[in-house]
């Protein structure tokens, strides 16, 4: 697998690049800032692109801007957003551009090569990825207390893999079932929550956020 | 500007204190020297009609009594002396009924030629007070027409007649020429004529005079021309009967008549200073009204009622931009030329703070207008300090904002990269490492160090100042909160953005209020709402726990309490036990 990085952190850059060159994954080219990223794809477009969300010049959303414009231009391409600061709505926006192969990770993912790898993956293969950490926040959330009482354990990690991005494969794969299992949970949760039955994985994961998040208001 | 000129000095006051023994010493003697001449004067009525004498000896003694009062300020000192004349000619007029004995040499001529001044310098003073309305040249000559009519045509009818045609002792000395009864009665009824003719012009002057008055002198002479209409009018009524003969009965009656509406002219002068006094302590009662006054326009306001001047403007000096502002915003260079009367308005150390245009006519109430400039400076000063202080707390709650935020920033950029650094290569050192291995154990060891490292300082830098908060505004930042909430809470936030330093306010604000929530309040339900009211935020956390929260002080409600308060917001909390909690915070953003 070839990738690009894109970080504004010299130091941290190098340790990403370490990491992923320990496990083989070649690193094609990094990058300090979007505009310098988006010349260097273009010359050379890589499997992947891993990208920081606070990048030069406003050091603000720079990196879910350029997320959306790779996706948008390279749909073949994964784009993995890194972000210091573990935010709902930063996830919940990228799922919403509707884009395939994009997955959006805590930084501190790092300290751990085969969730990195395993992210950077699915990507490329067009699936969505959303840090756990989120998932599990909004899992432990007591606002929908009532209705998650009625899923029973298995459906419960079930529906975690399902926020997080996975496939039915690769959930049966992480809980280690049968792929005829996992359909069946998958049906039952979607059953229990009156959730819009979806094969796509990607509006799958836009729905259970979306569900997890249901009281929130936007007026 | 040299329209603005100084005010004068404050001669022109009426002193209150030290002098009004002095006063009351004066009217005493003043009085009784009155009272002694209208004795002597009225002497036969005291006998035949005690009623008219004691009229007249009122008339006498208010008229002179009046005029020393008023001979205390220096702008009436004119009027002072115009109504001793009053009460001198008033008493003369009166000699023709003194016994034949008393009527010595001259007396009886001079009674009669001169008997009806008084009404002459009452015409004058009742024209000229408060202030002229004629030009000095047109009261002349109506002043010398009238003294010369009023003289020479007692003169003329005297070389004409015998005393005792004019109710006067046969015997009294009198410059008859060639008396003729005929020509006698003729020449009175002329004469009566040009005195009717004289009063109503008066009449029609004086209510000339009051239409074209204005605020305070308004007020002033009001009084003063209706009790000298009173007069005039019965002054007509008895000219008129004077002409046409009446019963000596109505004369008298009429005279009485005369004599009691007379009365009633010193009265409204007496009335008029005391009105004055009153305006000076309604202006002294500004000071107090508009110390704590909240707007420019307020004390506009309070200036016109005071100064009875509805035309009155404040114009407000701005030194950044060298221009005046009026109550509504309008700029302007300066006061024009025939705005009226500019009085500018200063600190108490000499800064220009504003600039007041008054009515021409306040020119002649020095006193008051400067009472009113001290009164509107100090308002001004404080108004202006106040301003200074809370646009420096904003200031610095703002700079607190970007301070932190530059904090939260060098903590992201700098530490919290450098831990993620050395996790990223402790992951690949992990790679490397042989499963089970001491290496191992140490490295996991190492990177349990590290996330809790990186997770503490990402909690510090969130407590600082949260980067989504800058990044995505208030609606993302209190969501992410609420996520990590153990309850419910129901937001209803809109997508707009606001200053970073009322973004963070009330970020900070509901952040407070939601722990608060979680940690005393056994809620089952929290909303947080936020909308753009106009030029301010409302922002309310309501809960149904159990209420009785009380900001202590030091607690983290009353630190939110001084951070709205920086801004110029207001913070109220209602907490009834068991009722429930509501925090509801309006904060300015203009």
């Amino acid at each position: 697998m070839r990738i690009a990085l894109a970080d504004d952190s010299n130091l941290f850059r190098r340790g990403l690049r370490s990491l992923v060159m320990a496990v083989g994954v070649e690193v094609a080219f990094e990058a300090r800032d979007p505009s310098a990223l988006l010349t260097l794809v273009e010359a050379d477009p890589p499997d992947a692109v891993i990208v920081d969300i606070r990048m030069p010049p406003t050091f603000t959303d720079e990196g879910l801007v350029v997320a959306e414009t790779l996706t948008a231009r390279y749909p073949e391409m994964g784009v993995l957003v890194l972000s210091t600061y573990s935010e709902t709505a930063y996830a919940v926006r990228l799922m919403e551009g509707g884009g395939q192969g994009i997955g959006y990770l805590l930084k501190d993912r790092v300290d751990d090569v085969s969730t990195l790898v395993d992210a950077l993956e699915r990507v490329c293969a067009g699936r969505s990825v959303i840090d756990p950490d989120i998932v599990a926040r909004l899992i432990a959330q007591h606002r929908r207390v009532d209705e998650m009482a009625e899923l029973t354990v298995r459906e419960r990690d079930v529906l975690a893999h399902m926020a997080e991005g996975r496939s039915n494969a690769g959930i049966g794969q992480a809980l280690g079932l049968s792929a005829r299992t996992v359909e069946a949970h998958v049906a039952s949760v979607f059953l229990k929550l009156r959730l819009p039955a979806s094969g796509d994985d990607n509006r799958r994961v836009l729905a259970v956020l979306t569900w997890l998040r249901a009281t929130v208001q936007k007026t | 500007m040299d329209l603005v000129r100084s005010l004068p000095q404050r001669s022109d006051v009426v002193q209150a204190g030290s002098s009004s023994h002095r006063l009351a010493l004066t009217v005493a003697v003043v009085s009784l020297l009155a009272a002694g001449a209208s004795v002597l004067s009225l002497w036969p009525f005291w006998s035949s009609n005690p009623v008219l004498g004691m009229i007249n000896l009122l008339v006498a003694v208010s008229v002179v009594v009046t005029g020393t009062v008023l001979s205390e300020v220096s702008y009436h000192r004119t009027t002072a002396w115009a109504l001793v004349g009053i009460a001198v000619f008033w008493l003369m007029s009166w000699w023709w009924a003194w016994p034949p004995e008393w009527q010595v040499g001259p007396l009886a001529l001079l009674s009669n030629v001169f008997g009806y001044m008084w009404f002459v310098i009452g015409a004058i003073a009742l024209l000229r007070y408060p202030n002229a309305v004629l030009s000095t040249r047109f009261e002349r000559v109506y002043f010398a027409a009238m003294a010369a009519w009023v003289c020479l045509g007692k003169v003329a009818i005297a070389l004409v007649s015998e005393p005792e045609w004019d109710d006067y002792s046969p015997w009294s000395w009198w410059p008859t020429v060639a008396p003729d009864r005929g020509l006698h009665d003729a020449l009175t009824a002329v004469f009566y004529v040009g005195m009717v003719t004289f009063v109503v012009f008066l009449l029609f002057l004086l209510l000339q005079k009051l239409r074209r008055s204005r605020g305070i002198d308004r007020l002033d002479s009001l009084p003063v021309i209706v009790a000298a209409s009173t007069v005039t009018v019965s002054g007509v009524i008895y000219l008129s009967a004077r002409l046409f003969d009446f019963s000596p009965q109505v004369i008298e009656a009429l005279r009485v008549t005369i004599g009691a509406s007379a009365l009633v002219t010193p009265l409204a002068f007496l009335m008029t200073v005391l009105r004055r006094r009153l305006a000076r302590s309604a202006v002294a009662d500004l000071v107090v009204r508009i110390a704590g006054a909240p707007t420019v326009a307020y004390v506009q306001e309070e200036l016109r009622r005071a100064l009875q001047d509805s035309s009155l403007m404040l114009w407000v000096w701005l030194p950044e931009e060298s221009l005046y502002a009026n109550v509504d915003g309008e700029r302007h260079p300066g006061p024009h030329d025939g705005d009226g009367w500019s009085v500018p308005i200063r600190t108490s150390r000499g800064a220009h703070l504003a600039m007041l245009v008054l009515d021409q006519s306040l020119r002649r109430h020095p006193a008051l207008v400067e009472s009113a400039v001290v009164a509107v400076g100090l308002a001004l000063e404080v108004q202006a300090q106040l301003a200074e202080v809370s646009a420096s707390r904003m200031r610095i709650a703002a700079a607190a904002v970007d301070e932190r935020r530059r904090l939260e920033r060098d903590l992201h950029d700098g530490v919290q990269q450098s831990l993620l650094a050395a996790s990223a290569s402790l992951g690949a050192a992990r790679v490397q490492a042989q499963e089970s291995s001491e290496v191992m154990a140490a490295i996991e060891q190492a990177r349990e160090d590290l996330r809790t490292a990186s997770g503490e300082l990402r909690q510090l830098a969130r407590g600082i100042h949260p980067a989504v908060l800058s990044q995505s505004g208030l609606l993302p930042a209190i969501e992410d909160v609420a996520e990590r909430l153990p309850l419910n809470v129901d937001l209803q936030i809109p997508a707009q953005r606001w200053k970073a330093e009322v973004e963070t306010t009330v970020y900070f604000l509901a952040c407070e209020a939601l722990t608060n929530v979680v940690r005393h309040s056994e809620a089952h339900q929290v909303s947080v709402s936020v909308d753009a009211g106009h030029a301010a935020v409302n922002v309310e956390i309501r809960d149904d726990g159990r209420g009785g929260a009380v900001p202590s002080k030091g607690s983290g409600l009353a630190g939110m309490r001084d951070r709205v308060h920086a801004l110029g917001g207001t913070l109220t909390i209602h907490s009834p036990a068991g009722g429930g909690t509501s925090i509801r915070a309006v904060l300015p953003c203009e």
